[in-house]
């Protein structure tokens, strides 16, 4: 059932990884997951033609006119639609957004990235005017060392906490075998461990980053029904 | 891969496929406040392309003809619903028939 749109306006924030380690993760757990790509460069829909088992759906073929459709199709059969969104500011965005159960902001941690996500931000509070209901949405930090936190981060961080952004705890570190999943196609877990170094780092990140997700997406169903 | 409790795979089961709720009727008000916020559509709209293709070169041919004779040909073209350049051709394709 949730969509989860994840935007971001600037390139190369972490959106395409992001949604690429989640939505495989959840589908290695059993979960039914359709991931729209809407990228324009469909990083995501090249990634599919790798030939790797996930039980993930991947769909690229998606555009302006025809987001609101796919999302509603897919999210009556999937547990999961992920939606993959392209670094513009676009109405596509927005669209995806109007539609979205929760919004997920990837950023690393840069005055850059945070500049465009707050533009996300005010999208999405602006749309919450509009259609009259809450739009959860949670900053994602991307690209971010496992061992220790940057001063750029904290500082960031520590702004956008004071701000009132809610920011999720996991984040997704910066690790050589999420730019392998793209290289060979695969899942983390169809890496070949001898090729690429630190998958088993990878999995567990990947692994924190989606349970959280769960135990978000769980807690806001629970509200909503509440 | 393991399932740590504790990363709440758990609570998968709990997330179900839902038909959604009609699309609300804001969507035009949700693109116009996206627009004002520097998020403007980006799809650029295609015009069709014609429905025959011209796949052998052509160039022009300016003629003073009799008025009459004009619009019998631009009558006989709409009639057949063809364009000038169809008309001539099947015009050109009687030469040297009986």
């Amino acid at each position: 059932m949730p969509v989860i749109s994840i935007a971001n306006p600037k390139g190369g924030a972490g959106k395409s990884t992001t949604a690429l380690v989640l939505g495989t993760t959840l589908a290695a757990h059993g979960a039914t997951v359709t991931l729209l790509d809407c990228d324009p460069n469909r990083p995501i829909a090249t990634w599919a033609k790798g030939g790797s088992s996930t039980t993930m759906r991947v769909m690229g073929d998606v555009g302006e006119s025809g987001i609101v459709s796919a999302i509603d199709a897919e999210r009556a059969s999937q547990q999961f639609v992920l939606v993959d969104l392209e670094g513009t500011a676009s109405r596509m965005v927005s669209r995806a957004i109007m539609r979205s159960d929760l919004v997920l902001i990837p950023m690393q941690a840069s005055a850059v990235d945070a500049a465009q996500a707050a533009r996300a931000v005010s999208l999405v509070q602006e749309e919450e005017q509009v259609v009259g209901r809450t739009i959860p949405f949670r900053v994602l930090f991307t690209r971010t060392s496992p061992a220790i936190p940057t001063r750029n981060e904290k500082m960031i961080i520590d702004e956008l906490r004071g701000a009132g952004i809610p920011v999720l705890t996991s984040h997704l570190n910066e690790r050589a075998a999420y730019k392998s999943m793209f290289t060979y196609g695969q899942t983390l877990a169809e890496l070949d461990t001898s090729l690429v170094n630190g998958v088993p780092a990878a999995l567990e990140n990947a692994e924190r980053l989606s349970g959280e997700i769960i135990e978000l997406v769980t807690s806001l169903n629970r509200k909503a029904a509440a | 891969m393991n399932t740590k409790p504790s990363f709440g795979f758990g609570k998968l089961a709990e997330i179900q496929p839902a038909t959604s709720e009609p699309a609300p009727a804001v969507a035009r008000e949700v693109d116009r406040v996206a627009e004002k916020l520097g998020f403007p559509s980006r799809e650029v709209p295609t015009r069709r392309k014609r429905r025959v293709a011209v796949d052998e070169p052509t160039d022009q041919l300016n003629l003073r003809a009799a008025i009459a004779d004009i619009n019998q040909f631009v009558e006989w073209c709409e009639a057949e619903r063809m364009s000038y350049r169809e008309g001539f051709g099947r015009l050109v394709a009687k030469i040297g028939q009986a």
